[in-house]
């Protein structure tokens, strides 16, 4: 890419950037409702991923399991060739990985007919705050 | 008829001042201006006739029609009169220069169609009168001012004319001495009618069996007088300061007054007498027509400086017929190495006394220390030499000057420009003619080799010996350039590259000097011819290795470290060659006889290569080494063949952190040191791995089983062991923190996540950052730490490297 090209997409990224802080504080409620939105969908999938549902483990404890079990894979990695194992590694890395991913598959078939939080009435939703404003020094 | 009181047909015999002549007296000082000699006596009561009115009459027979020139003291009266029918010229003699009597005499009896006919001489009341032809045509000087003559004419008319006038003068005992258009003459008013020589008022006589007479008085227009004519030069024949009258002189005026006919002028009319001088002594030419060619081949054989080949009448009859023999084209060839001298006083240093340049190249030798005093502190040497040969004044002048910073060699070319026959004074060891003779006196001397570089090849000697080869008479300036390159090394290598200088079939010895070997006789002299005679030498047989390296190789080898087998190969044209062999030793100057060995298979290719082996215990070494740790081993090798090898050493097919020293083989035998580091990465292994060692560029090649190393790194179980775990561990605290904290932050992931949008939108009001600090920091610290760990490891790999 030249350089002029380079100037000109450039010039439209700061432009963009001026633009949604001008607008950021008509749409910040509905901003951070989407990055919150975004986050329970990717906690959600990572809580998934690791079985928390088809095991019915605490979060937590499911998520340091699967860490030990990475760290395990790391740590192998990296010291394989001391033991003469160079070649025995990317199978030792493989295996794990793919236990997660069968793991990932098994849960969201659970988690997926579980029963959805607005279809429950018990759960206590506080009302919604709509007096939130950014602080903007401008 | 004459009247009564005519007078008597007799020259006066009164004496007649000998030094009277109307043009420049030679022996005074010059200053190129024509003198009046004042000290003259007049003749008492007889006054010059002046300007005579056309009526007048004269000698009372002679009726005056025009006064050509009045009548003065220095000049003669020329006088057209008629007498009768006929028309006559009256010349009346100059009262200060009467005519000569052995002249006087003849000039009635002179008759020849080609001379001016003088009808009588008369002396009449003190003065001299000549009764003589007229000629309608007048001189060819006047005619000249109007009109330029035709080569044709001139080699046509002219010459063939004018030459049959002056062999008859000749053969009558007269030299003209007076040649030049003025007086000249044309019969007739047309380019046709006959050409005369005529006004012989300084005309000498001469006996006829001899060819010139000294005189004491130089006379002549001196744009037309030949060098000889010039009291101040001499030729090879005499030494004296008198001028010469010659008969060729008559001819050399002939040939500049054709020129000025044909050109209008010549060159010399416009310098003075002074420059005349220096142009002759300068060996200047005489500007000559562009053509015709036969023409200008005339006026080359008139003009030539030396009398004695000058062209005279026969040589003119032959260019008439067109006949010119060898001989007379040669002697205008050798006119170019004719060279004129002034005559001089004795150069006298203490009691000797130079009259020429030999003798003064003699005084000068004998006295140094005055000769440096004349040389360099005055003139005097230079003006001397000046008088007789001024190239050789300016030659000497200029050396002093470019060798002003090494006067013993300004003095010594000075002597040998003096004379360059002499021969080259070896210092303290007698005279040398030639310059095998000089090698002769030095090779025989028994001088060792630092008394010759004190003595006769020190820097000043042999700078001489330069000068002298330039300047002796078979000067050999290619031979001396040689010589005079070799200054800037050392002396001893200085005598070496002039021995193989002086001897061009001097061979080179790896044990013997150049001075040694020629001290032995010529059957028994030692070394190659060639270069690869020289090389082949060096090294000898294999057999004369078994007990380590020979002498004749260690000498051969500081032969070379000095430079001697360069400077022979410089003097036998093998100057590239060696340049190229230092390239490939000046790579190796680290390794000496790595560099000596490359010189010599630069030399000659073909030298065979030497083989190395490994010492057979040593094959089969496996070097151990633990994982990150470092460990060496060495093997020994041995060398077959003669020669010291050099070679490149590398490993082939190795990974990263085994290394091999020495890099380079220089010695017959050794060890070669393998280093494994594996902490750069070379892989753990449980059964050995092999370097093997390989020799590129170079001398040698090995032989035998292959020099390679076996190794091997040991793993490690307790680093293993201490990875998994933190492994294991770190990553069980960090996912497992991390959920929590994000929980706990933000109460992310407590619900399943819906699509109801005001759902979404009670979900962003409840979101935000952290409010207990105690969460924050952990959530800071645990990021700091991670970020140190990574750091950690990263400057834990780079000290590693």
């Amino acid at each position: 890419m030249n350089i002029d090209r380079r100037t000109m997409w450039i010039n439209i990224g700061i432009g963009a950037g001026v633009l949604f802080l001008f607008f950021l504080p008509l749409i910040l409620p509905y901003f951070l409702a989407t990055l919150g939105y975004a986050s329970h969908w990717l906690i959600w999938g990572i809580d998934s991923m690791f079985g928390v549902h088809v095991l019915g483990l605490p979060p937590a404890l499911a998520w340091a399991l699967v860490g030990a079990i990475l760290g395990l894979c790391l740590g192998f990695w990296t010291v394989a060739p001391a033991l003469g194992m160079r070649k025995t590694r990317t199978l030792a890395a493989i295996i794990p990985i793919a236990f997660l991913i069968v793991l990932m598959a098994l849960d969201m078939n659970v988690s997926l007919h579980q029963p959805r939080p607005a279809e429950d009435p018990t759960l206590d939703t506080p009302a919604p705050r709509r007096d939130i404003q950014l602080q903007l020094p401008f | 008829m004459l009247s009564e009181d005519a007078p008597t047909k007799q020259v006066s015999q009164e004496p007649v001042p000998s030094d009277a002549t109307r043009r420049v007296p030679m022996d005074g000082p010059i200053d190129g201006t024509r003198r009046i000699i004042t000290d003259e006596v007049l003749p008492e009561g007889i006054n010059p006739l002046g300007y005579l009115q056309p009526g007048s009459m004269l000698l009372n027979a002679y009726e005056v029609v025009e006064t050509l020139h009045p009548h003065e003291t220095e000049r003669a009266g020329i006088f057209v009169c008629r007498q009768g029918e006929r028309t006559v010229v009256l010349k009346v003699a100059a009262l200060l220069h009467p005519p000569k009597p052995e002249l006087w005499d003849r000039l009635a009896s002179l008759d020849h169609p080609n001379v001016l006919k003088v009808y009588e001489t008369l002396q009449y009341q003190g003065l001299y009168y000549e009764i003589q032809e007229y000629c309608a045509g007048r001189s060819l000087s006047r005619r000249l001012k109007q009109e330029r003559f035709s080569p044709d004419w001139v080699m046509a008319t002219l010459v063939p004319q004018v030459n049959e006038g002056l062999k008859y003068l000749h053969e009558q005992g007269i030299v003209h001495r007076d040649i030049k258009p003025a007086n000249i003459y044309l019969r007739q008013d047309a380019l046709s009618s006959s050409v005369v020589v005529g006004d012989f008022d300084i005309s000498s006589v001469i006996a006829s069996d001899r060819t010139s007479r000294d005189t004491k008085r130089g006379a002549g227009t001196w744009e037309y007088m030949p060098p000889e004519a010039f009291p101040r030069f001499v030729d090879s024949s005499t030494s004296a300061k008198a001028a010469r009258v010659t008969r060729t002189a008559d001819y050399y005026s002939l040939g500049i007054t054709i020129i000025e006919l044909v050109l209008g002028t010549t060159s010399l009319h416009s310098s003075d007498l002074a420059d005349l001088f220096d142009f002759y002594l300068s060996g200047g030419q005489i500007e000559l027509p562009t053509g015709p060619q036969p023409l200008v081949r005339l006026l080359r054989g008139l003009l030539i400086r030396d009398r004695h080949k000058r062209w005279g009448p026969d040589q003119v009859d032959r260019w008439i017929e067109q006949k010119n023999t060898y001989d007379d084209v040669q002697a205008i060839l050798d006119d170019e190495y004719f060279s004129l001298k002034r005559a001089v006083n004795p150069y006298t240093i203490g009691a000797m006394h130079a009259t020429d340049l030999a003798s003064l190249a003699e005084v000068l030798d004998r006295h140094p220390d005055e000769a440096f005093d004349d040389l360099f502190k005055s003139n005097r040497l230079t003006t001397w030499v000046g008088g007789i040969d001024m190239n050789v004044a300016r030659h000497i002048e200029k050396d002093r000057e470019i060798w002003r910073a090494e006067p013993d060699n300004s003095l010594f070319r000075c002597i040998m420009l003096l004379d360059r026959t002499r021969p080259f004074p070896v210092l303290g060891l007698g005279k040398a003619k030639t310059k095998r003779e000089w090698l002769e006196k030095i090779v025989s001397s028994g001088l060792g080799e630092e008394q010759l570089a004190a003595g006769p090849l020190s820097f000043a000697e042999v700078r001489k010996l330069d000068s002298w080869l330039n300047l002796k008479p078979d000067a050999e300036p290619e031979l001396a350039a040689r010589v005079g390159a070799t200054l800037w090394f050392p002396s001893l290598l200085r005598l070496e590259e002039i021995a193989y200088i002086f001897d061009p079939t001097l061979r080179y010895s790896h044990t013997l000097s150049a001075v040694e070997n020629l001290r032995l006789p010529e059957h028994e002299r030692t070394g190659g011819r060639t270069p690869q005679e020289v090389a082949q030498q060096a090294l000898g047989r294999p057999e004369d290795w078994k007990d380590g390296i020979p002498d004749f190789y260690q000498s051969g080898f500081e032969r070379w470290k000095s430079g001697f087998l360069e400077a022979w190969m410089r003097q036998r044209g093998l100057g590239e060659l060696a340049q190229q062999a230092r390239a490939a030793a000046e790579l190796l100057k680290e390794y000496p006889y790595a560099a000596f060995e490359s010189f010599l298979r630069v030399l000659d290719p073909s030298l065979p290569k030497l083989h190395v082996h490994v010492v057979a215990e040593d094959v089969g070494k496996i070097c151990v080494v633990k994982y990150r740790e470092i460990a060496s081993t060495q093997i020994r090798y041995y060398t077959e063949g003669a020669g010291i090898p050099f070679g490149s050493l590398r490993l082939a097919f190795t990974p990263e952190g085994i290394t091999l020293r020495p890099l380079l083989l220089d010695s017959r035998q050794g060890t070669l040191t393998f280093t494994v580091d594996s902490r750069l990465g070379i892989p753990v292994s449980t059964a050995p791995r092999v370097a093997a060692v390989e020799i590129h560029n170079g001398n040698c090649k090995l032989a035998g089983d292959r020099p390679v190393l076996r190794y091997r790194i040991e793993p490690s179980n307790k680093l293993a062991g201490m990875r998994l775990a933190m492994g294991a561990g770190l990553g069980f605290l960090v996912m497992g923190g991390a959920r929590l904290g994000i929980h706990a932050a933000t109460g992310l992931g407590a619900i399943p996540p819906g699509n109801d949008a005001s759902e979404l939108m009670n979900r962003a009001a409840r979101w935000r950052l952290p409010e207990n600090p105690y969460i924050l920091a952990f959530l800071l610290a645990a990021f700091w730490l991670y970020v140190g760990f990574r750091v950690w490891l990263w400057g834990l790999r780079r000290s590693e490297l």
